[in-house]
């Protein structure tokens, strides 16, 4: 039995461990996006003006 | 297949939801809650402290930390509605795996979204797409992304009627929500009379975090109602190919017939059980004469039936019994009632054919005369309590000389410690050893003291002046307006004493005499009305 055989059979092809790698480098990449934008986002809302809320919005 | 229409798809979400075990609720509030509360702290931190360029990062890193959780979450709320709408189960990834999927797919929904409705056209089919992820990622045997391509672009006419109801819904319910949030404050305080710090700030609380609480708390229900919803659209879309909802109907119609079975099965006994029950109480008892006659004899004598014999019939003698002997007559009878009744309640009644008969219910002369009694038990209590209570009335030694009994400087003084005399008496030794501003602080605990004995405010410790004036004023509006000019005499004593006590500047004589002043105008007018 050769070396592809026995992979075959374990189920450990390149191509299923490329997956979980790319997988794995698209959470960490989605998860520093949403860092990113949500830091924005506070960055925005801490430099709304004092006036903006004082009187409420009514 | 016949596409299902938006509002019998979003109808029969809500009947999934509604079916849906505790447990499933509990997971989509476990992963949404956190979320929705740390996002809305964020806001608030951001929009109003000082600190916030500070805490942005970390705090940030947290919002971040809150959504990957509530996508996981998320993931296997759908894939949980699936199971229940299909009625059958399939296989599960691990929690890993589910959220290397979810978080490499969903944070770019964040992008792809404004940009979709931007563009407007494809929002539709993006929306089903992220929605649909969130099923499949959970799926052992799916690819997730193309199968979530292939059911987001599938009836884009229906996902675009009902995100529009949705929309529609989803104002309706902010504007709800919103209502309850700013009336709820009032509404607790004309009901339950307790002022609150919401209800306190009055038309403030119409401010943007409340706006943005309102939001949250409406975006926790419609996000419940959409994930039902897709994973309906995903359950009818595989069905067109693997015919599962035949399969669900089926299985179904069997728990419906299988219900339907022990149903009949049980009426069917309890028929029986019926008609048994039926024959043995019409089988003929013995009849105990002597029961029998007692029985006659109770009711004949009821006043409803003996108003009508005539007067010689009666079996009565002449003479009517003693007065003494009537009442001993009454009470064994209502002590044989009230055994009676005490029997039946611990259910050792005895229904057998043989016992001796039931007397009759107690007169209305019995009941009158235990009323009297228990009156006359009541007034005795009441007199000897009062004669105990009142105290021989001595002399009046006059005011006693005020040796400063506590100490101003203290915070934790109240008003009650001292009568309002002693107060003004404290007030003017200070003001004569020239220690003007505690001699301020004793007019006002003075005048709250006065005020405190004619009954318009309740002394507290924790109670500032603030909400002496709203007690006050409440209490005034009970006596019909009447007391209100009271309210602003009260709030400028209040103001007086605030400015030398709280203010910068050393106080003087002048400010006690207008502080005494003003209480002086208080009290006269309190006690002209």
């Amino acid at each position: 039995m050769c070396a592809q055989c026995v992979a075959e059979l374990l189920g450990t092809s390149s191509e299923t461990t490329r997956a979980p790698l790319s997988l794995t480098l698209l959470a960490v990449g989605g998860l520093l996006l949403v860092w990113m934008m949500v830091y924005y986002l506070g960055m925005a809302l801490a430099h709304l003006p004092d006036s903006f809320h004082a009187g409420g919005v009514s | 297949m016949r596409a299902p229409g938006a509002v019998e798809l979003m109808e029969e979400a809500v009947g999934l939801l509604r079916e849906a075990p505790v447990s499933t609720l509990a997971v989509y509030l476990l992963g949404s809650v956190p979320f929705m509360v740390g996002l809305l702290f964020f806001v608030v931190e951001m929009t109003h402290s000082p600190f916030a360029s500070e805490r942005l990062a970390v705090e940030s890193l947290l919002v971040t930390l809150l959504f990957a959780w509530r996508k996981v979450w998320q993931s296997l709320l759908m894939h949980r509605l699936y199971e229940q709408v299909s009625c059958g189960t399939v296989a599960r990834r691990s929690i890993p795996s589910i959220a290397l999927r979810q978080w490499a797919l969903q944070p770019f929904s964040l992008v792809v979204l404004p940009l979709a409705l931007l563009v407007t056209l494809p929002y539709a089919s993006c929306v089903a797409f992220f929605r649909n992820a969130s099923l499949f990622s959970a799926w052992e045997k799916e690819d997730a992304f193309r199968q979530a391509r292939q059911q987001a672009v599938r009836w884009n006419g229906q996902n675009w009627q009902m995100l529009g109801i949705v929309a529609a819904c989803s104002v309706l319910l902010f504007g709800n929500v919103l209502a309850v949030f700013i009336a709820l404050p009032k509404l607790v305080q004309t009901f339950t009379g307790v002022e609150g710090d919401l209800a306190r700030i009055g038309d403030r609380i119409a401010n943007v975090t409340t706006f943005f609480a309102a939001a949250v708390v409406t975006w926790l229900v419609i996000d419940l109602l959409l994930s039902a919803i897709y994973v309906l659209r995903c359950f009818y879309g595989l069905s067109i190919h693997t015919g599962a909802d035949l399969r669900a109907a089926l299985r179904k119609a069997t728990q419906v017939a299988a219900l339907l079975a022990m149903m009949t099965g049980a009426t069917q006994s309890r028929l029986q059980a019926q008609v048994q029950e039926t024959v043995a109480r019409t089988q003929p008892a013995p009849v105990n004469t002597e029961r029998l006659n007692a029985s006659i004899q109770a009711v004949v004598r009821r006043p409803a039936y003996a108003w009508r014999a005539p007067k010689d019939a009666r079996s009565e003698p002449s003479e009517p019994p003693s007065w003494l002997r009537a009442i001993g007559d009454n009470v064994g009878r209502a002590l044989r009632y009230i055994g009676r009744k005490l029997n039946s309640w611990l259910g050792s009644r005895d229904r057998s054919p043989q016992a001796p008969p039931e007397p009759a219910h107690p007169t209305v002369t019995l009941w009158i005369g235990v009323g009297a009694a228990a009156l006359f038990g009541i007034g005795l209590v009441q007199f000897l309590r009062r004669r105990r209570s009142l105290k021989p009335v001595t002399a009046a030694t006059g005011l006693q000389p005020v040796t400063a009994p506590v100490d101003l400087t203290q915070a934790s003084v109240a008003a009650d410690q001292l009568p309002e005399q002693a107060w003004l008496a404290l007030a003017d030794q200070l003001a004569a050893q020239s220690d003007y501003r505690l001699a301020l602080r004793a007019i006002h605990l003075a005048g709250l003291n006065f005020l405190s004995q004619r009954k318009l405010i309740t002394i507290q410790r924790w109670k500032t002046n603030s909400d002496y004036r709203s007690e006050l004023k409440r209490r005034a509006r009970i006596h019909q307006g009447s007391l209100a000019p009271l309210v602003p005499l009260f709030a400028h004593h209040a103001g007086l004493f605030e400015h030398g006590w709280y203010g910068v500047d050393v106080v003087d004589r002048v400010q006690v005499d207008q502080l005494r002043l003003a209480f002086q105008e208080m009290k006269s007018y309190a006690e002209q009305h």
